[in-house]
């Protein structure tokens, strides 16, 4: 509500009495104030707070700081749309199976470049040579889960959404970890975007409180974005009277997109320092680039190409499928080049997947078919080498195709654990299962000393929504100080909670709403390991 | 009573009016009617006015039809006993919502007037020596009263909400005494109900001392709370002589309202018309076209239903610069939502709604929450601010993070949304490009080409071998579909046939069409009406 108002006397609709001079001020006012959402790309509930107090907010700040400092890593995936031919792209170059069943695309040993005695790589990926040679490209053989699913739809969404075939989740991996990362995303959420997406599925960055990534269509629309102030053109509207209400309604939505400010910082602080070639996803990682190099503090980054839906004269050695896995080594290969200039490269951890491989059996319009696994490529400052057997051509599945060796949130679980540190507590609600550790990524060397402990975890509060009264929980490891908070939207404070020291272990608050008025309230705890914060619902 | 010198005014010429629209009733031009006439276009109220032959059948159906609607039954809570219960309060706000819902000129045209006439329940609860005990009651009567006489004679709908008992209790009449005159009542029935402080050239309508007088004249009106009437009491009546406008006589309730439409008819006309225009065609309103329409409203003798069909079949009406012209209010957003893709309000929507609405700056039947300025329609004859005001970096947000909610089912805005049956209602599901096309033109009201959506560099994903035929597509469509599309190669955009020979969807179709619509109602297009 516009406080701002309060002080005029209630005039039942009559004038505006500032005119444009108001509504300047209520945006300029707007602007800086503590209100803050997830802006655009938002899905679902996004994040209307009000401020916290600025003591405390200034302290948060300050954690978060020194948490960024401790791990300033970030992951690129690329995605590969349409299910990548595994098998052309990583070849078992001995195999009398795949040279049988692949009578005019299979590739030659010959031809191959070879990664090992008996696996070879698409010869037109050539320029990930100096990589692989230097141990910065780790090959995942058979990468899939039980029971495929062929759709790409689908198939997607497993892959982005990390669930089991038959298990619908409405959240992505990669935003449950950013939830994860960030406790204290609703009372003080970050200046900068969790995720940025250029392509790729928007599954990906889904959220419980909304989707955490910012959407661009591309480099050019990146650029655009600069050049404008924002997603949209506030002058190329017509001049008339829709042309100025969609003109003003773009100004406000661009000055509503709170990473603004963030974004167009690291882009004007940074430039690309290698050429990349002229492609889509090149120009993508470009911009993913000169973003990691000016300073935003973004994690997790998805760009992504398609067209990998070769049912239809896929060529072999060359031909459609080879132009594609060209682009992507040509692609990576330029990146990295970018990063190494100022020594980026031990930050940055790229993965590519597909939501399928393609089917064993060449099909009859010299193409491959939706298949089940496939392998899976890390870059960047890993172990390098093969990791896993590669796809057993004999014992197949119902469908002619191998079955997968290699569970892929294995590899999302040794990211998460030993890329960006997540301790155990997280790590259980970003991902189900345990996972054994591949050795893919060095612990030893790159384990932070000030890897974030495990500290606190605070609750959903039970029910929600609620009527008058509610519970809510939290875990502490040890008797410490805590305050627990209730908020409104705006940011004032209802009622304190707790203010002292509780002792470790579950703790269980009753909140009674009987005297507040419905709407969305904010509960928040501090602690001396940091701030966790979340929503609730009174309606009466 | 009324013993003021005859004036004769220059009715005797009949004004036609605004020219009527004679060009092509498409679709363009019957979803404009609708959404400018209901919230939001629902298919079916799309297809019923598309169906009439011309702009002045369509107007004049939709206006006959409010004004000879048949109310529903008064809820139990009304007929039992006086309620100052605030659960009666928001079953009012309900069932307007309902009557929203379900379509029909009348819920719109009662935004108008819960505007033009504005009264709080909140001021009625809240405040010592009002109606804490029967305060709902009285609004419902006030919202009875709008809705049958909205669509008559505007004269005579100033002289009953004058005396609506809501209206005494809100603005202060109840309390108006001879010796004691309290000039709340006087100076809004001047400056909000009929004349407006200035004219169109800036010229004061009336001056302070007209403003006392007034409230002298309209003294004596009480309320009674058992009949939820308001009524005369002589004994708290001035009966002297009042000077208004500089003329003199014993001025009532009745005959002041009488003298100000006998002695500014043409002021009045301006202020009603020029209101009626920016709440259905433009914030910015134009001047010549304002003042046509005074002139009609003029010479049908303030018949509110003849100006109405006027300006809806009208040429000027159909100008597609209009189209998107105004900027939704919070009620235009959420009702309009729920048409658009045919969510029934249940209770608990209708209770996120409620919830929701005053954080976005309005709230139904309290108009006080939009502090000093009205965002209902802009009252003000400079026209534009009611407009731009509704929108700021806190108030859209908020309106994409609560729709989105209700897309998806959290916070307690329902359940999550099916979007495939709407698809099947404005387009043809299996089709990616037609669907991503007819999706946003369902739900935008500007040309689609004006939309700005965002430019996809990546081809579509699938086998480039089967690459769609885009040749005849403009650019937007393009994009559309590849933000619909996402990771789903187009030709795989399917349904299934069960047994029974029934199209299905898969589960991911629906996401991604909820994806696509949750992207679709964060452009900023999407604001616009």
């Amino acid at each position: 509500m516009c406080n701002q108002h309060s002080s005029h006397k209630n005039r039942h609709g009559s004038s505006l009495e500032h005119g444009q001079a108001h509504e300047k001020d209520h945006q300029s006012w707007t602007r800086r104030s503590f209100l803050s959402t997830l802006g655009i790309g938002a899905l679902g509930s996004g994040l209307m707070l009000g401020g916290t107090p600025v003591n405390a907010m200034a302290r948060t700040k300050f954690l978060n700081r020194l948490a960024s400092a401790a791990n300033n890593r970030v992951l690129i995936l690329i995605q590969l749309g349409g299910g990548n031919d595994g098998l052309n792209t990583v070849i078992p170059v001995e195999n009398d199976v795949y040279f049988q069943k692949r009578p005019t695309i299979a590739i030659t040993k010959n031809e191959a470049i070879s990664l090992s005695d008996d696996i070879g790589l698409h010869p037109a990926m050539g320029s990930l040579s100096p990589m692989w040679s230097e141990g910065n490209m780790a090959v995942f053989n058979n990468v899939g889960y039980e029971n495929p699913n062929r759709s790409h739809a689908r198939s997607t969404d497993i892959w982005t959404s990390a669930s089991d075939s038959d298990q619908m989740m409405g959240t992505g991996w990669a935003g449950r970890f950013l939830v994860e990362d960030n406790p204290d995303l609703i009372a003080n959420p970050p200046e900068f975007p969790l995720g940025v997406r250029i392509g790729g599925s928007s599954t990906l960055f889904q959220s419980e409180f909304g989707n955490l990534g910012v959407t661009f269509g591309g480099a050019a629309q990146f650029a655009q974005f600069l050049e404008q102030g924002g997603f949209y053109n506030e002058e190329n509207t017509p001049d008339n009277d829709f042309g100025r209400s969609l003109s003003f309604a773009r100004k406000i939505a661009n000055s509503s997109f709170r990473y603004l400010e963030a974004i167009q910082e690291a882009a004007d602080n940074s430039t690309n320092l290698n050429e990349y070639p002229n492609s889509g996803l090149s120009r993508s990682l470009s911009v993913v680039a000169r973003l990691i190099r000016g300073g935003l503090q973004t994690k997790v980054f998805l760009v992504s190409k398609g067209g990998f839906d070769t049912h239809n004269n896929q060529g072999s050695t060359e031909g459609g499928h080879a132009n594609l896995l060209r682009d992507v080594a040509d692609s990576v290969q330029a990146f990295y080049a970018d990063l190494v200039s100022d020594g980026l490269n031990d930050r940055a951890l790229t993965m590519t997947f597909s939501e399928f491989g393609r089917t064993l059996d060449e099909n009859s319009s010299a193409g491959t078919d939706h298949g089940s696994s496939a392998p899976v490529m890390v870059f960047g400052p890993v172990n390098g080498g093969i990791y896993g057997e590669h796809a057993d051509l004999i014992d197949l599945d119902r469908s002619g195709d191998p079955v997968y060796g290699l569970d892929y949130r294995n590899i999302y679980a040794n990211i998460l654990d030993n890329w960006f540190e997540l301790e155990s507590a997280g790590m259980s609600a970003v991902l189900d299962g345990e996972y054994e550790d591949l050795g893919f990524l060095n612990v030893a060397t790159h384990a932070s000393p000030n890897s974030k402990p495990f500290a606190f975890k605070l609750h959903q509060n039970y029910p929600n929504p609620f009527n008058p009264s509610t519970n809510i929980q939290f875990t502490l490891p040890a008797s410490v100080n805590v305050r627990l908070q209730v908020f409104n939207i705006q940011g004032q404070l209802i009622q304190t909670l707790i203010d002292g020291n509780v002792p470790a272990g579950e703790q269980n608050i009753r909140f009674d709403g009987s005297n507040l008025s419905n709407g969305t309230y904010v509960y928040r705890l501090e602690t001396p390991y940091g701030a966790a914060s979340r929503k609730m619902t009174l309606i009466k | 009573m009324n013993s003021s010198p005859t004036i004769v005014h220059s009715l005797t010429q009949q004004h036609t009016g605004l020219p009527a629209y004679t060009g092509n009733w498409g679709k363009a031009q019957a979803s404009h009617l609708v959404r400018r006439t209901h919230f939001g276009n629902k298919v079916s109220d799309l297809n019923r006015v598309r169906a009439f032959a011309n702009a002045t059948e369509a107007a004049q159906t939709l206006v006959d039809e409010a004004k000879n609607a048949v109310l529903p039954d008064a809820p139990s809570w009304f007929a039992n006993n006086n309620s100052g219960n605030i659960l009666d309060m928001y079953d009012i706000q309900f069932r307007w919502m309902d009557a929203m819902y379900q379509g029909g000129f009348l819920s719109k045209m009662l935004l108008f007037w819960t505007n033009h006439f504005a009264v709080s329940y909140q001021n009625m609860n809240d405040l010592p020596g009002k109606a804490p005990n029967s305060y709902a009651s009285h609004m419902f009567k006030y919202v009875k009263l709008l809705q049958t006489d909205g669509f008559g004679d505007f004269k005579e709908l100033v002289k009953k909400v004058s005396k609506n008992s809501a209206m005494l209790y809100y603005l202060n009449n109840y309390n108006n005494r001879a010796g004691q005159p309290n000039e709340d009542f006087a100076r809004e029935l001047l400056e909000l109900f009929t004349l407006g402080t200035t004219d169109k050239n800036g010229a004061d309508n009336y001056s302070e001392t007209d403003v006392a007088e007034v409230a002298r004249a309209v003294t004596g009106w009480r309320v009674n709370n058992s009949n939820l009437s308001g009524f005369f009491d002589e004994d708290r009546f001035d009966a002297t002589s009042k000077t208004i406008f500089g003329i003199s006589d014993n001025y009532t309730m009745d005959s002041v309202v009488d003298l100000i439409f006998d002695e500014k008819p043409e002021k009045v006309a301006w202020f009603l018309s020029k209101k009626l225009y920016t709440f259905f065609v433009s914030a910015e309103p134009e001047e010549a076209l304002v003042q046509a329409l005074a002139d009609y409203c003029l010479s049908v003798n303030f018949d509110i239903s003849a100006v109405l069909v006027n300006l809806l079949a009208s040429e000027h009406f159909y100008k597609e610069r209009f189209f998107g012209a105004r900027i939704k209010s919070p009620i235009e957003i959420y009702l309009g939502f729920l048409r658009q893709f045919e969510i029934v309000p249940t209770p608990e929507i209708k209770e996120f709604i409620r919830v929701q609405m005053p954080e976005l700056n309005e709230e139904l039947l309290r108009p006080e929450t939009v502090f000093g300025w009205s965002g209902y329609n802009p009252p003000d004859s400079d026209g534009t601010p009611g407009h731009f005001t509704w929108l700021n970096t806190n108030l859209l947000p908020a309106r994409w993070s609560t729709i989105t909610d209700m897309i998806y089912g959290y916070n307690g805005a329902g359940d999550l949304y099916n979007p495939m049956r709407i698809a099947e209602k404005v387009s043809d599901p299996r089709n990616p490009f037609t669907l991503a096309e007819d999706i946003v033109e369902h739900l935008l009201s500007l040309p689609l080409d004006q939309v700005g959506v965002r430019e996809v560099e990546e081809d579509f994903t699938g086998d480039p071998a089967f690459a769609p035929d885009l040749s005849s597509f403009p650019e937007y469509k393009i994009n559309l579909a590849k933000i619909l599309l996402g990771p789903i190669p187009w030709y795989e955009w399917t349904a299934n046939t069960d047994n029974d020979g029934n199209l299905y969807y898969e589960e991911h179709l629906a996401e991604a069409l909820r994806q696509y619509i949750s992207y679709i109602i964060q452009l900023p297009a999407y604001q616009l009406i």
